[in-house]
């Protein structure tokens, strides 16, 4: 690999927001950083057209969402060791001490992470990127490899089932897809 | 939705794993290795198939000692004929596409019970090669000669009328129109030993009946002699000489035996007749080979057919079983040899004492037989394959139109059969299992690739 300084310092730059958004797609550190060394192995071979992308970032946003969802054809032992550990979740939740606001408190938190946990990876993908990564429609089109229409009508799906799955939440004004 | 999530806190990222970056960069460099050697044992595997499937026989004849150009012409080894004829096979090659040079047989063989899956091969003299004569099925696999040297075969046309004798030369694949100055329906009768010389009959043809091998039997019943001189590429017509039953060329070439209802008509090269010769009743002349080489005798087998050339029943096209007497009949005068029974067709002479004739044995199988005509002990060949590998198993094969290039017979030497050599597969053939091969190649890369990764992640 020619450019492989380049690839060092782009990784040593982006492994801290890249593992944050593994940690968000897999609920879990262990799996999240397994699913980023994959993705930047990847990467590694790819160097070349990605840094040839009009943005790397994007690109390789992208390639990390399709190896989380790709992990849906892996084996089952491989789904079973990278889902979240949402029991250990509310462990630490019960030590976490009071909420610091009425929604991001402890109990909420495991609440959301926990019902997270229950969604299809599309759908968990889809909220992720759209409410807590903060992307627009174009942008989270581009990361799952969709058209935007379908962003919005998996985005609507998935937010239906969230609530389903936390009666207690009561809907805001920015739940547009 | 996006002040709940707005307002859940992510937790504390744990510090990266010890040595992370640096696994990272061994396993992408280890990856890309990987891929290139992949691909690089893909491309091979490719290239090889290729050439396995591909560059045998090429496009050049096929020769005893592999790779080189064959001389036509001026031919290094003796020929010799395999000790065992090849079974049927699809895969044959054509010899448009992959000449196997000089030939020793040429033959019809396969079944038609159910399909139609006859094939008219020829087989080489100095390689074991087997080649379709593609030319032969185009035109009906109509009567055709061997050139008594193997190196071509003289086709006529068993569609119907044609305008032209096709001449294949095995060498090289080449196909030569020889002219007829008209549409006629011909039967070819007989080659001289120089090569230059060949007998056939021919006749106007009547509409087609719709029944099989019209073309033959009409003009057996009605074709006029006619003598082609090869290098010119002329014939000459021979009125008299009509219908022209079956025919042999004396040994030098010069004079021509033509049987002619009962009698063998001797004429020179200019149609001038010198004697005859009578042929007993039910009998005729060996076709093409039935002047022996010394020029003392003719060779006789019965009819074709119980009504003999009034019913223009021929043997063309019809599969070898029926077991006969060979006669001989003295041209000048002398004491001919005694008749040799069990002998289903006389293909030629290795000397003036010794035939080589198909023959069948108890169970029907099909060999080539040297018999002596002082009553000396046979000694067999050949042996045809006439099992049942025809029609996907379904029939036994069987041989027709039978003719060796008797001009090599009496050096002829019989060599160990060893594997048939059938040329490149069909193209579509060759494409598809090359695909296949590079596809099962890839998906075994794919699949040891991601097997390696997982073990590698843990």
């Amino acid at each position: 690999l020619l450019d492989e300084r380049e690839y060092v310092d782009y990784v040593q730059a982006r492994t801290p927001s890249l593992r944050r958004l593994a940690h968000r797609l897999c609920g879990d550190w262990a799996a999240a950083d397994d699913l980023v060394q994959d993705c930047l192995v990847a990467l590694y071979r790819n160097w070349r057209k990605a840094a040839a992308a009009d943005s790397i970032d994007a690109y390789v946003r992208a390639m990390l969402v399709h190896a989380y969802l790709a992990e849906r054809g892996r084996s089952w032992f491989r789904r079973v060791r990278t889902a979240p550990d949402v029991a250990g979740l509310a462990d630490a939740a019960g030590r976490a001490g009071p909420p610091a606001t009425p929604l991001a408190g402890a109990e909420h938190r495991v609440d959301l992470l926990a019902a997270l946990a229950k969604l299809s990876r599309g759908q968990r993908a889809v909220l992720v990127l759209r409410y807590w990564e903060d992307l627009d429609v174009t942008q989270t089109a581009v990361a799952l490899g969709c058209s935007p229409g379908t962003v919005k009508s998996q985005t609507s799906y998935a937010i239906a089932a969230l609530r389903r799955l936390l009666p207690n939440y009561v809907p805001g004004g920015s739940d547009a897809p | 939705m996006r002040d709940l999530f707005a307002t859940m806190p992510d937790d504390p990222a744990p510090p990266t794993p010890a040595g992370y970056l640096d696994t990272v960069l061994a396993r992408g460099r280890r990856s890309v290795r990987r891929r290139r050697v992949g691909a690089a044992a893909a491309w091979a595997a490719v290239l090889l198939a290729v050439a396995v499937l591909v560059v045998p026989g090429g496009s050049r004849p096929a020769t005893p000692d592999g790779p080189g150009p064959a001389t036509p012409g001026a031919p290094l080894h003796r020929p010799g004929l395999p000790d065992r004829l090849a079974g049927y096979s699809s895969l044959t090659s054509t010899v448009s596409k992959s000449p196997p040079g000089r030939a020793i047989a040429l033959y019809g063989y396969g079944n038609g019970e159910l399909f139609d899956m006859f094939q008219s091969l020829v087989v080489g003299a100095d390689s074991n090669a087997y080649r379709i004569l593609d030319a032969m099925q185009e035109r009906g696999r109509p009567s055709a000669l061997l050139a008594p040297d193997g190196t071509a075969v003289l086709l006529g046309d068993d569609r119907g009328a044609t305008g032209d004798l096709l001449l294949v030369d095995l060498s090289t694949g080449r196909r030569r129109s020889i002219p007829l100055g008209g549409p006629v329906g011909v039967r070819l009768l007989a080659w001289s030993a120089d090569g230059r010389y060949v007998a056939y009959s021919a006749a106007p043809l009547p509409a087609p009946d719709g029944n099989g091998d019209f073309v033959e039997h009409a003009v057996a019943r009605t074709g006029t002699l006619r003598l082609l001189d090869l290098s010119t590429g002329r014939s000459s017509e021979v009125p008299a000489a009509k219908p022209a039953w079956t025919a042999a060329f004396a040994p030098d070439g010069r004079r021509l035996a033509v049987q002619i209802g009962q009698e063998a008509h001797l004429l020179d090269l200019e149609g001038r007749e010198s004697g005859r010769v009578s042929i007993p009743a039910g009998r005729e002349l060996a076709a093409n080979v039935g002047w022996s080489p010394d020029g003392r005798f003719l060779a006789t087998v019965p009819w074709a057919a119980e009504d003999g050339p009034a019913g223009g029943s021929t043997s063309h096209d019809t599969f070898l079983w029926r077991a006969d007497d060979l006669g001989f009949v003295p041209v000048g005068g002398g004491s001919p040899p005694a008749p040799v029974g069990n002998i289903v067709r006389l293909l030629g002479w290795r000397s003036a004492g010794t035939v080589v004739v198909a023959a069948t044995n108890g169970s029907g199988q099909l060999s080539l037989v040297e018999v002596p005509l002082d009553g000396g002990g046979r000694r067999t060949l050949t042996r045809f394959d006439t099992g049942r590998t025809c029609e996907l198993g379904l029939q036994h094969c069987q041989v027709f139109d039978l003719q060796l290039a008797t001009g090599l017979l009496p050096e002829v030497t019989v060599r160990h059969a060893g594997r048939p050599q059938r040329g490149p597969w069909p193209v579509a053939l060759t494409a598809g299992v090359a695909v296949a091969g590079a596809g099962v190649a890839l998906l075994l890369w794919r699949v040891t690739r991601a097997a390696r990764r997982r073990r590698a992640s843990g």
